[in-house]
């Protein structure tokens, strides 16, 4: 039972979806081991990988394992569905699917059913219980772990199980407190707070005992007094206690008042004593007006204190297990009261990383409802219960927009609680969650959309409110979220065909042009001009508006524009029939070559961080003019598209190779860019991007062009930044792929090493925060294909070719990336499939390769680093010479919106990419962030410090 | 947050759909297990005016796109209402899949799917007029899509008085 791994059948849901049975048909040959290879961390029904987990510790990344996985299925896949109880499936099996599917839908409708169906389904499990016990307790046990939404339900479930059969209780007991153990060796936070939260309410229907419960919090709560250990952990197991005392607090109370109290009050010391450095960079608002942005403890804490002073009375928690007094509470129910065994928390150590703190976003009170409704205070628990549930729906339902929207829709708040307002409130708290929302920014959108099509008449103008509202506190609000917002605006107003009421902020248009609402307004319209196009733009905005909409996305050539023709254009002409007629590189180059070479100081571009130039090959230099010349004509022919453009790149690969070596010629590459294209900002951004995946320009020279004299204007604008993190971001991934191989090679050497041992030397302990069991964000997953490491390509080490025997050797970079690609995985299938010969020589083989690997990800670590300081160093070279500037005009620097719009830049990268930031920190601490720079730059590196503090 | 996900609701949005292309070179089982492992994906019921730079817009904020092939009318070569996104991880494309399918742009609310991944000649409307097999007898008027089918006749049709625009 344990590998058949049942639960993907009739993944449609109630078989709700039978429009691809004629596939589930052709499938009969995948019916074999399988499980879920993408989520198969959560569900520990293999043996196999269930060993395996234990043996890898704490230390184990996921993704290692899914590579595993993958590999040992490789023609699995998860998304396959079967038809229920079809292909001659066991007795067995189909009553394991029936269960799954009744336990997960349990109380999926809140209807008058459901007090039927928990009778229903305990006759129908005790029926079941001892055939099926371990089937059912480990279904039981996904459902507290995947849908915490619906706690009390199951609860309630458990409760009646536990009354109707005598063993049931200790029996499942024991799973629980199994799973919840190896969810704390491996700190699987969420897992635990949800076993925490669910083994509270267990005390509501007398299968755990109240003292016991107590003794749990005592456990937690103990590791306040822990001595040189950072602030997140103790929060951690804190907010435990926390969220589970609105379930538990009442029956605690009744029991255990002394007990219960003195708990209290050691939360509160602890509470009163936490450091608050962290709490602005993670403010979606600098401003505490209207609504103070409180950090998440201190918020949870004051509703809990509110909760106990109103004698743990609360309205919000749906509690069926009171419906069924006779059978848990009267004096002849069959339950057993159990006590939990002591769990132990597991020590700290410094590899591990805890959960960053929060803040709480709020947007309305109670005066932006309408009259009819009472909207919960800000430390009123039926707040915080109601915003739990919504987030807790969101994340069990983020795959289905549609179901999500459903979902949240059938919540039932008790009592003239504005349940859209409150809908509304928490998306937009995960939109503008800092660092980073939980899911992928496209999905809230999609949420959104799906809920003003299921309440036409109710949500659309709940959200017309949210966003006048979020437009008025613009002022205010982190450029990070405001990107985000204007990100989502477009994409919903380009799903209600650009309608809104400009108008309204018609009154804004005199303010400062850098002033955040104009910068709202004009970056939307940017946005909606992506998605549609400049005459739709001009169509639908006011003719007020028009100073704001972007200008026509068309290239400039200034070879051609100018009236007097500037020096090149000669070339350029020619270079632009050859270009046109696809001639062979060795023909342009032999043009280029033609160029006169203008003098030093014509051409001089400095930057600060050129690279010097190899005295040996000063002669094959190319200079600026020739590189201008060349990039301008390619850009200008390829103009067409964005295919045009890298048909253009692709082409003339080689060529580029040749042309472009140093740092300051990869800069002209961009120069000359950005001058064919000052109105098309997505082209700037696919083209870099392409530039830099094609390796013509690395990662450090883009840094370094974004913070050039000539972007200077353009660096308040958003796409800039759009650049700048998407080359981080490829410089990330690259870190990780060499990671990611080397992992996967430690694991083969572990397998095939029985007799031979690596030295432990050899293995480094930490080398990303991607060892770490927390690091399970789907954006870390690597994409095989970017590949911008020279290692990677050869061609750079080697001497230029001569022009008369240039090859092209690359059609396009695409193919060449995945010729590498193959001849990489065909290698590394050899390596793996290597049964037969002896197997030192197939260890040593791996060895070989594993140090290969190891000396890729040192380099690429290596760049990555530098890339790090080149950005936060040209940061406060910009902001310092601004600061000064200020100082000698006598101007306050923090009433200028610029300040505001590159100091929240800097904080941006600092949290998007803390995980790696954070390994280099004591490095860019001695080395930039030192005492003598402007505080309002320091401040922002000591509270990005204090995050995992 | 941790990805911890219900099992039978994951599947819904990026499940294969009915269609099948039949000039797959191949068998079903086959084209099955390309579909399934797919990282390109059908975009189909596009305005004829959308362009590249707008589907790239949409499209990467599911993730990191790595082409589109715009789909041509094989007569003309202009653009003819689908196209193929290809991502470089299948976790975007089924981030596609799953908030983008059944959305608007340029007002037009698209439809994407599987595709076993794009081979030379898939860009060309297959229909005898060179755009889509759809396009060729549309019976209703749609401006974004060239009008009236190809292959139909609206001024017959209203002679017949069977057609009301």
């Amino acid at each position: 039972m344990a590998t058949k791994g049942g639960r993907n059948r009739n993944g449609g849901g109630g078989g709700n979806h039978s429009d691809d049975e004629e596939d589930d048909f052709h499938n009969k040959s995948q019916q074999r081991p399988r499980s879920t290879s993408r989520h198969h961390h959560h569900h520990h029904r293999s043996d196999r990988r269930h060993v395996q987990q234990q043996n890898q510790g704490p230390q184990q990344p996921h993704h290692q394992q899914q590579q595993q996985q993958q590999q040992q299925h490789s023609s699995y896949d998860p998304n396959k569905r079967r038809k229920f109880g079809g292909g001659g499936l066991e007795d067995d099996e189909l009553t394991e699917d029936k269960l799954q599917m009744a336990l997960f839908a349990l109380g999926q409708k809140s209807d008058s059913t459901l007090e039927q169906n928990l009778r229903d389904l305990c006759t129908t499990l005790c029926n079941d219980l001892t055939k099926h016990k371990k089937v059912i307790l480990h279904i039981l046990n996904q459902c507290i772990q995947l849908i915490p939404e619906r706690l009390t339900i199951y609860s309630t479930l458990i409760g009646l199980l536990n009354a109707s059969v005598i063993t049931f209780g200790s029996d499942f007991l024991d799973t629980c407190i199994s799973s919840l153990k190896e969810a704390l060796v491996l700190y699987k936070y969420e897992i635990i707070q949800r076993y925490i939260r669910f083994l509270s309410d267990l005390s509501n229907v007398k299968l755990l005992s109240t003292s016991s419960i107590l003794t749990l919090y005592e456990t937690l709560i103990e590791t306040t007094t822990e001595t040189n250990v950072p602030q997140v952990r103790t929060d951690f197991f804190v907010y435990c206690v926390l969220i589970s005392l609105p379930y538990s607090g009442k029956i605690l109370s009744e029991k255990h008042n002394t007990e219960l109290n003195r708990l209290l009050y050691t939360i509160d010391k602890y509470i009163y004593k936490r450091s608050k450095i962290h709490v602005p960079i993670l403010q979606v608002w600098t401003s505490i007006e209207p609504h103070p942005q409180e950090e998440y403890l201190d918020c949870l804490w004051a509703q809990i204190k509110r909760l106990n002073q109103d004698e743990w009375a609360e309205s919000q928690i749906f509690r069926p297990y009171y419906t069924y007094a006779d059978t848990l509470f009267s004096d002849i129910s069959a339950s057993i009261v159990h006590d939990l065994p002591t769990i132990t928390i597991p020590l700290h150590k410094d590899t591990i990383i805890y959960p960053l703190p929060k803040i709480v976003f709020r947007m309305f009170d109670y005066t932006d409802v309408p009259e009819q409704y009472v909207l919960p205070g800000a430390h009123a628990i039926e707040r915080y219960l109601v915003e739990d549930e919504i987030s807790n729906i969101i994340h069990t339902y983020h795959n289905e927009r549609k179901d999500c929207a459903i979902q949240l829709t059938q919540i039932r708040p008790k009592a003239k609680i504005p349940l859209n307002y409150m809908i509304i409130e928490v998306i937009f708290g995960h939109l503008f969650m800092l660092p980073r929302p939980p899911h992928v920014e496209l999905f809230y959108g999609s949420l959104l959309l799906e809920l003003c099509k299921l309440q036409p008449s109710t949500l659309p103008p709940v959200l017309v409110q949210a966003v006048e509202m979020l437009f008025e506190r613009l002022n205010t609000m982190k450029t990070s979220c405001i990107e985000r917002f204007v990100t989502w605006f477009s994409y919903h107003l380009s799903n209600f065909q650009f309608t809104w009421g400009w108008q309204d902020w018609i009154d804004c248009l005199d303010e400062n042009p850098e002033s955040p609402k104009i910068k709202f307004i004009r970056e939307t319209f940017q946005r909606c001009m992506r998605l549609s196009f400049h005459q739709r733009v001009i169509d639908f905005v006011p003719e007020q508006f028009y100073k704001l909409v972007p200008n026509k996305p068309s290239p400039v050539f200034k070879f051609e524009e100018t009236e007097t023709p500037i020096f090149g254009s000669e070339y350029a002409q020619l270079l632009n029939k050859k270009i046109k007629e696809r001639s062979a590189a060795e023909d342009i180059l032999r043009i280029l070559n033609t160029v006169p070479n203008p003098t030093k100081d014509d051409t001089a571009v400095v930057t600060p961080s050129a690279s010097t130039i190899n005295p040996s090959t000063t002669e094959l230099t190319y200079n600026m003019v020739q590189i201008d010349l060349f990039v301008s004509s390619l850009l200008w022919i390829g103009s067409k598209s964005f295919t045009h453009s890298f048909a253009a790149l692709a082409k003339y690969h080689q060529l580029f190779k040749i042309l472009i070596e140093s740092e300051e010629q990869q800069i002209q590459v961009l120069k000359s860019m950005y001058e064919i294209w000052p109105n098309h900002q997505q082209m700037m951004v696919v083209l870099v991007d392409k530039l830099v995946k094609t390796q013509i320009v690395e990662c450090s020279a883009v840094a370094n062009w974004i913070f050039s004299s000539e972007l200077g204007s353009e660096l308040t604008n958003f796409y800039v930044w759009e650049i700048l993190s998407s080359t981080i971001e490829k410089m990330n991934r690259q870190v990780e792929k060499h990671h990611n191989e080397l992992l996967d090679l430690r694991s083969q050497l572990n397998i095939s090493t029985t007799i031979q041992s690596i030295p432990s030397s050899a293995i480094p302990i930490d080398i990303t925060p991607a060892s770490e069991p927390v690091v399970t964000s789907t954006e870390e997953k690597v994409s095989d294909e970017n590949k911008m490491d020279e290692s990677e390509t050869p061609v750079n080490e080697e001497e230029k070719p001569k022009p008369n025997n240039l090859k092209r050797r690359r059609e396009s970079d695409d193919d060449e990336e995945d010729n590498n690609e193959e001849q990489e995985s065909a290698e590394k299938l050899q390596t793996m499939q290597i049964t037969q010969p002896p197997m030192d020589e197939a260890t040593a083989k791996l060895h070989e390769k594993y140090e290969i690997v190891e000396e890729r990800l040192a380099h690429a670590r290596e760049q990555q680093k530098k890339l790090y300081l080149i950005v936060f160093q040209r940061f406060i070279m910009t902001l310092s010479d601004f600061l000064n500037e200020c100082e000698s005009k006598n101007v306050d620097p923090v009433s200028t919106p610029w300040l505001k719009w590159i100091i929240e830049r800097l904080q941006e990268i600092f949290l998007l990419y803390h995980e790696q930031v954070f390994q280099y920190v004591s490095t860019f601490e001695s080395l930039i962030f030192t005492s003598d720079i402007d505080f309002c730059i320091l401040e922002v590196f000591q509270q990005f410090c204090a995050l995992r503090a | 947050m941790s990805d911890l996900t219900i099992p039978f609701l994951f599947q819904k949005s990026v499940a294969l759909s009915s269609y099948r292309d039949r000039q797959f070179r191949g068998n079903e089982v086959e084209q099955d297990k390309k579909l399934l492992q797919s990282t390109t994906l059908y975009v189909g019921n596009l305005s004829f005016f959308t362009t590249e730079e707008q589907i790239h817009e949409l499209f990467s904020r599911a993730g990191d796109v790595k082409r589109i092939i715009m789909g041509l009318d094989k007569t003309t070569k202009t653009p003819c209402g689908f196209c193929f996104v290809e991502y470089y991880t299948r976790n975007d494309a089924e981030q596609a899949m799953r908030y983008i399918n059944q959305t608007r742009l340029d007002d037009r609310i698209i439809r994407t799917d599987w595709d076993a991944g794009f081979i030379d000649g898939r860009q060309f409307g297959r229909g005898r007029s060179g755009g889509q097999v759809r396009d060729e007898y549309r019976k209703d008027y749609d401006p974004g899509r060239g009008g009236f089918g190809k292959r139909f006749n609206p001024a017959l049709e209203m002679e017949k008085g069977g057609l009301v625009v």
